[in-house]
């Protein structure tokens, strides 16, 4: 990338990930865990994060469990509607590699030749705190971003 | 050099007074959002949350739906903003009188909070989406059925003004501040002036579009309402001006029913310079602004689910119409008998 | 110059009279020519209504009388004392409303030019135009009973036949037909009030009854006739069944000079219970009866309007409505006529509706040219079957919006000026007035939130082109003046609304203007 291009990243994503806000598409059974981070237990308004229910408003996808072929059309079309920057996180081992519905006749196997996926999190369902990771590594990524654009 | 001071102040003073309403009205919505989550059990973003929100809606995409209406649905958010900063400059900001003021101005200020509504309303038409119209027509439901109690309560108040003191303007908000209507009114018209109190506290919790009377931007309902098409910048100013409105409420609510200063207290015991006093009083009456907003906005977004369109009508013609009409025979009967 | 001067009461009536009957043989030489004609009569009635104005400031009233010595020798001297010819008064009240019928036949005559052209009998059109132009200064400016009469029947005529222009399938037929026969018996009833007061006092010059007025039992029948005719030609509630037809099925231009031919019989409303009966009749109960009528105006006619599907008769039932306004705000005046109470508010109540009528006449006769505007492009006046036209018709969208926000009062449009007034002087009469008053203006926002939703926003349904520019230039000229009273409201209430109301509350003044002497 060209220079002020990497800088101009940059700083978007470094607003970006103090306020993420994430669309409702919770579907499937990898959702079940999330439930927990949205509400008192887990509490992940105390880092910026909220949910919105418009794709329009939205920074992050997350993509929980599962997608048949039908529902992967919408998916597309959500994360065309959703404004740049943005992130899509693939939660549970079914957007990974087909998970647990690995020889199903209707079932997408792999979410990544659809969408571009940043993050994968990797459980049957992730734990609320695989969450909380996902979003620190990408914290982490964009503090490194910083650095390096900072150093030039 | 006199004239150069009030040319600087002319010019400085709106700039100010917006300032003010945007920087504490995102301190306001922080604080909020702590409260919140802290009744709820949770633990609630920082207090700068609002501003990071922002900053990340200003680097967003703009993106603007191909069956919008583009001028039009640029323009809203920036005229809605406009609007609740000039309103802004009608009131009195604690011990500092208004900035504009005249003969009319409750009227003034009773049709200048209509008109963010009205833009963001025809932002909503603009957009061209189906759900932002739904929003759109729910919000001018909402705005016809809140009409008839703010009317009868500003005009019981000013009529109550003018039959005590006659040579005053009566709608100026001046007469409000300098004579606070608890002073004035006896047992009954202290009930009814309590009763008006209760209705414009409901009044703004639904001119804000806050739980219970969020029916317009209802999330889950219909994917934000009017908001549905706005992103990036756009929206940006949208939740500026949102912050901006809780600010002209609680300072619209304050100067019509809790006018107090605090340093006419302090100095019964301690001698206050003006600077002094000055600032004890301003800070005395962001504290009063944070009250009426935690009333407002805080309280009924944690105890109240989610009115429908018809139940919003119900309760603003019926229940709340009826109460202002009885608040008002209180104060005429309070005039007329003396009690 | 000085000769000229004193006869300009006279030319405003007849020079669209004469023009007017001049048009159809210069249509029949060429239609550019024709356009020139009466474009050029209506601007030079412009001039001379404000000419006028500039008159009845500087000078009081001016009175002309038709045919007389000169033109001030109101009471010939073998005449015993007795004003026997037809004497045009025109006080600051007249002068303003002429003013405010000139500016509006002058927008529409300009829009007509387009909106009309190409239709059959075009000269026909431009001739009754001017005719009802003609009717309409008439009316407001003569200072003679019958003569009212007179160009009452010019006016309704005039009209009549200019709803039923474009005939399509009978439909506007029927409406100037409506029109024709509710016109017909409220004149008739008033001829009627006429003649018993002719009968009574064997004048029938406005001022010589009046001096001459004992408010016996037959007088108070005479008050009712006039107020009832008067009020139906007026078009306020309960007799404003005529009003949806007939401003909605006329042509672009007629139904915003049609909102003028109303206010003119709204101000000899005025003009008999302030001048004619004043102080001696029992003001309050005609106050109440005023004000009564306003409420149910504005009540009836807001709410009928919210459900109307039709974009111009939706527009015609906000006509009544905002009447009610006006009926409101002098209707107060009427009724503290002569009490202390009179300098303290009822003063500016008067002074509110007066507005009202000049700033009526402005932004609704721009939102019956931007729906005649969107009818011309459409051919069809269903809200129903309209929408996205904001796409295209960029002008007509941002007149529409300023219009609308006018007539819902929203600062910082004129609307809200002579709003304000209303609020802050009615209230201290009875409360709940303002408070009905308020609730309605909101009322008026929601129906055209609602037309503006159907018929200019959404996706774009129809490939259509923006107006032309003679439409354009006519919605501009009552733009200009809305934004100019919105942001300078002060400048019309010194020089326009202010002397008008005093003019109006004033019977001895003007007495005495015609009469001479004390």
């Amino acid at each position: 990338m060209v220079e002020t291009e990497k800088k101009v990243m940059a700083r978007k994503l470094g607003r970006l990930v103090r306020a993420v806000w994430i669309f409702n598409w919770f579907n499937s059974c990898g959702c079940t865990e999330l439930l927990p981070v949205v509400s008192s237990r887990y509490d992940m308004e105390r880092f910026g994060l909220i949910i919105v229910d418009n794709p329009k408003h939205a920074d992050c996808l997350i993509i929980t469990g599962y997608q048949t072929i039908k529902s992967i059309k919408r998916v597309v079309r959500i994360y065309n509607q959703m404004p740049d920057p943005k992130v899509v996180m693939a939660l549970g081992s079914c957007p990974i590699t087909g998970g647990m519905y690995w020889d199903s006749y209707n079932t997408i196997k792999r979410l990544s030749d659809y969408i571009p996926v940043h993050m994968y999190v990797p459980g049957c369902p992730p734990r609320p705190e695989a969450v909380f990771q996902a979003v620190g590594l990408l914290v982490e990524h964009v503090r490194k971003l910083k650095e390096e654009v900072s150093r030039k | 050099m006199m004239y150069v001071l009030l040319a600087l102040y002319i010019i400085a003073a709106p700039f100010i007074v917006g300032a003010l309403g945007i920087l504490y009205g995102m301190v306001l919505k922080g604080i909020d959002r702590k409260l919140t989550a802290r009744m709820q059990g949770r633990v609630g973003p920082p207090l700068r949350q609002p501003f990071y929100d922002v900053l990340k809606l200003l680097e967003k995409e703009c993106i603007i739906p191909e069956n919008a209406v583009k001028w039009l649905f640029n323009a809203a958010p920036l005229i809605a903003l406009a609007a609740s900063i000039t309103t802004l400059l009608y009131l009195p900001i604690g011990p500092f009188p208004p900035l504009f003021s005249g003969n009319g101005d409750l009227i003034v200020i009773l049709y200048l909070l209509e008109v963010p509504c009205l833009a963001i309303l025809a932002g909503g038409f603009a957009a061209g989406s189906p759900y932002s119209t739904v929003g759109s027509q729910r919000e001018m439901v909402l705005m016809i059925s809140c009409e008839f109690p703010l009317a009868a309560a500003i005009i019981a108040l000013a009529w109550k003004y003018s039959s005590i003191y006659p040579g005053l303007k009566a709608f100026s908000l001046t007469t409000f501040v300098n004579n606070p209507i608890w002073n004035n009114v006896g047992v009954l018209g202290f009930i009814g002036v309590g009763i008006l109190l209760i209705v414009m506290l409901a009044l703004s919790t639904s001119g804000l579009g806050r739980l219970p009377f969020d029916i317009a931007e209802a999330g889950t309902e219909i994917s934000g309402g009017m908001l549905v098409e706005y992103t990036g910048r756009n929206l940006g100013i949208l939740y500026i001006n949102d912050a901006v409105r809780v600010v002209v409420f609680a300072t619209l609510i304050n100067a019509m029913f809790f006018p107090y200063k605090l340093s006419p207290l302090i100095a019964n015991y301690v001698a206050l310079p003006l600077a002094a006093s000055l600032t004890i009083d301003f800070l005395f009456y962001l504290f009063k602004v944070f009250l009426i907003a935690f009333v407002t906005v805080t309280l009924m977004r944690v105890a109240f689910p989610r009115y429908r369109v018809d139940d919003v009508v119900k309760f603003y013609w019926g229940i709340a119409g009826l109460a202002t009409l009885a608040a008002l025979i209180l104060i005429v009967m309070d005039t007329f008998f003396g009690w | 110059m000085t000769e000229f001067i004193h006869h300009i009461p006279a030319l405003i009536i007849v020079i669209p009279l004469l023009w007017g009957f001049a048009t159809p043989l210069i249509g029949r030489l060429s239609k550019k020519g024709m356009y020139a004609w009466v474009v050029t009569a209506l601007a030079i009635t412009e001039a001379l209504t404000i000419a006028q104005i500039y008159l009845v400031l500087t000078q009081g009233t001016q009175v002309y009388v038709m045919g007389g010595a000169t033109y001030n020798t109101t009471i010939p001297p073998d005449s015993g004392g007795i004003p026997v010819r037809i004497i045009l008064t025109v006080d600051a009240f007249s002068a303003f409303m002429a003013f405010t019928a000139a500016t509006v036949t002058l927008a529409g005559g300009i829009y007509s030019i387009t909106s009309e052209e190409g239709t059959s009998g075009e000269s026909m059109y431009y001739t009754l135009l001017l005719l009802m132009l003609s009717g309409m200064l008439g009316m407001v400016m003569t200072g003679d009973l019958f003569n009212f009469f007179v160009f009452l029947e010019i006016n309704s005529l005039a009209s009549a036949g200019l709803i039923a222009y474009r005939v399509g399938k009978g439909i506007s037929v029927e409406a100037a037909f409506k029109y024709a026969i509710i016109s017909s018996v409220g004149a008739l009833i008033y001829l009627f009030g006429v003649g018993i007061l002719y009968g009574e006092y064997d004048a029938l010059n406005l001022a010589m009854v009046a001096s001459r007025m004992q408010f016996t039992g037959l007088d108070k029948v005479v008050m009712a006739l006039f107020t009832v005719a008067l009020a139906m030609k007026a078009g306020s509630v309960p007799l404003h069944y005529w009003v949806p037809d007939a401003y909605g099925k006329a042509p672009g231009a007629i139904s915003a000079i049609l909102v003028t031919a109303s206010q003119a019989s709204l101000y000899a409303l005025f003009r008999v219970c302030f001048s004619l009966f004043g102080l001696g009749s029992n003001t309050l109960t005609t106050g109440w009866f005023l004000i009564s009528l306003g409420l149910l105006s504005m009540f009836v006619g807001v709410t009928m309007a919210l459900i109307q599907t039709d974009i111009k008769r939706l527009m015609a039932y906000h006509a009544i409505s905002q009447t009610g306004y006006m009926l409101l705000g002098v209707g107060v005046g009427l009724a503290t006529l002569g009490t202390a109470a009179f300098s303290q508010y009822g003063l500016q109540a008067m002074e509110g509706g007066i507005f009202h009528i000049i700033n009526h006449a402005m932004y609704k006769g721009l939102l019956f040219l931007t729906a005649g505007a969107v009818i011309y492009r459409l051919g069809t006046s269903d809200l129903n079957k309209m929408g996205g036209l904001a796409h295209n018709m960029k002008y007509t969208t941002v007149f529409f919006m300023i219009g609308a926000l006018s007539i819902a009062g929203i600062p910082p449009f004129n609307g809200f000026a002579s709003k304000l007034m209303i609020y802050e002087s009615t209230y201290l009469f009875n409360p709940i007035l303002s408070i009905i008053a308020i609730v309605v203006s909101v009322l008026t926002l929601a129906s055209f939130v609602k037309v503006f939703h159907s018929a200019f926003m959404g996706p774009k349904l129809y490939d259509v082109k923006e107006v032309p520019k003679a439409m354009l230039v006519g919605m501009a000229i009552l733009t200009s003046l809305i934004i100019l009273f919105g942001l300078f409201p002060n400048i019309a209430i010194q020089y326009l609304v202010g002397p008008a109301a005093k003019a109006l509350a004033n019977q001895a003044a003007y007495i005495s203007s015609v009469m001479g002497g004390a």
